[in-house]
């Protein structure tokens, strides 16, 4: 397991440490949220000091910030609060600047946080996969109920910032709406991680999830029912496809809850399924379209 | 796809990964000792009136697609200890 089952934690409860990895800056500080233990790629609430400055540079794997207070300048461009970017690996961007102190979420995500002062791309890097957007004015949100089957209730509703086409992850901005409820157990062959923006959410598992609350959590893992009584604002992302599994028996185990999911793909998919299982040796996954795709850890 | 470019990782960053990884067991067991017994007999009471609504109000069973679950058709409740974090 790349990362711990870290469900929840409240980043209101700990105070910010100091930053001091080599290349970043005084005046930055973060809140540790989750890492993975092969790779050390984590995911982070970061504060920058009033004044921060950082050249232009690059990262050595892919990161994700959504901004939650404040503003960063990168050259003259402004981000604020709800701007959601995506830095590929060895995409150099501008000067940074925090003119009046910023918080973000900051997730690094295949590699530990590095910073290389340059003011050029990494030969290797990925400009095309560059997104900086305004998650909060630029796109509308959506029901789920047109991408994902089955759907969440009525009153859970997206915004799709992220789609990686050869593994499905997903990053989204999601809200509840007041009083929203749904009444089932989900569970995804996929590892999820939320943080909440804004507002307080109940899980039947592990109760309330304040602003500020976050979860990391393995596939398989039972979660819901769900309630909100005030809605709530929260950034959240998937390592691989999300599918939900919708259940009602609570005492489950991860180990029940893949036999089941398995035991699906057996009836949705029966060829591939029986393909799949074969003994004799034939059954290594090969991909005429991406020969050495071979990512070891999970998404993030 | 190049997700990561290859590079060394220096000594101070490689101690730094290491005492995060420290301080992220020890976070995780103090959540599962929370999650999986303090708040236990609370949970059972949630898993209660669970069972409750989804024999009258429904089952989520897709978007607004809702169905009243029979008394027949819950689970019960097994011997093992009840587990939520792991």
């Amino acid at each position: 397991m790349a990362r711990k089952h870290i469900e929840p934690f409240v980043d209101r409860e700990v105070p910010f440490k100091k930053m001091t990895l080599p290349g970043f800056r005084k005046g930055m500080h973060y809140k540790m949220l989750s890492i993975d233990e092969d790779t050390g790629a984590c995911t982070m609430t970061v504060r920058f000091d009033k004044g921060y400055k950082l050249p232009p540079g690059m990262c050595y794997t892919e990161y994700e910030m959504i901004i939650m207070k404040g503003s960063i300048k990168y050259g003259d461009d402004v981000c604020n609060a709800g701007y959601y970017l995506r830095v590929p690996a060895g995409v150099h961007m501008p000067a940074m600047s925090v003119p009046r102190g910023a918080e973000a979420l900051l997730m690094y995500n295949f590699a530990e946080p590095s910073f290389v002062e340059s003011d050029e791309d990494h030969r290797l890097a990925m400009r095309d996969q560059l997104t900086i957007v305004d998650s909060y004015e630029d796109l509308q949100w959506m029901p789920t109920s047109g991408a994902i089957y089955p759907a969440v209730a009525p009153g859970c509703l997206l915004k799709v910032l992220k789609y990686d086409p050869l593994t499905e992850a997903l990053s989204f901005l999601y809200c509840m709406t007041p009083k929203f409820w749904q009444d089932n157990i989900s569970y995804h062959d996929c590892a999820e991680e939320a943080y909440h923006i804004w507002g307080t959410s109940w899980m039947m598992q592990f109760g309330d999830l304040p602003t500020g609350g976050y979860f990391f959590r393995p596939p398989w893992i039972n979660h819901g029912a769900f309630r909100s009584e005030l809605g709530i604002l929260a950034f959240g992302r998937t390592d691989s496809k999300l599918h939900n599994y919708f259940h009602w028996n609570p005492w489950t185990s991860p180990e029940e809850n893949r036999e089941r999911a398995v035991a699906q793909l057996a009836r949705t998919k029966p060829d591939l399924f029986n393909w799949t299982i074969s003994k004799d040796g034939h059954n290594h996954p090969h991909d005429f379209e991406h020969p050495d795709w071979k990512e070891k850890s999970n998404y993030f | 796809m190049a997700h990561t470019i290859k590079h060394t990782v220096p000594a101070a960053v490689k101690a730094w990964i290491k005492k995060e990884i420290a301080l992220q067991k020890q976070l995780h067991k103090k959540i599962a000792r929370e999650m999986n017994e303090t708040v236990a007999p609370k949970r059972a009471k949630w898993y209660e009136a669970f069972f409750g609504r989804i024999q009258t109000r429904g089952f989520n069973v897709h978007f607004t697609d809702r169905r009243q679950i029979a008394a027949e058709e819950l689970p019960s409740k097994p011997r093992r200890k009840d587990k939520v974090v792991w």
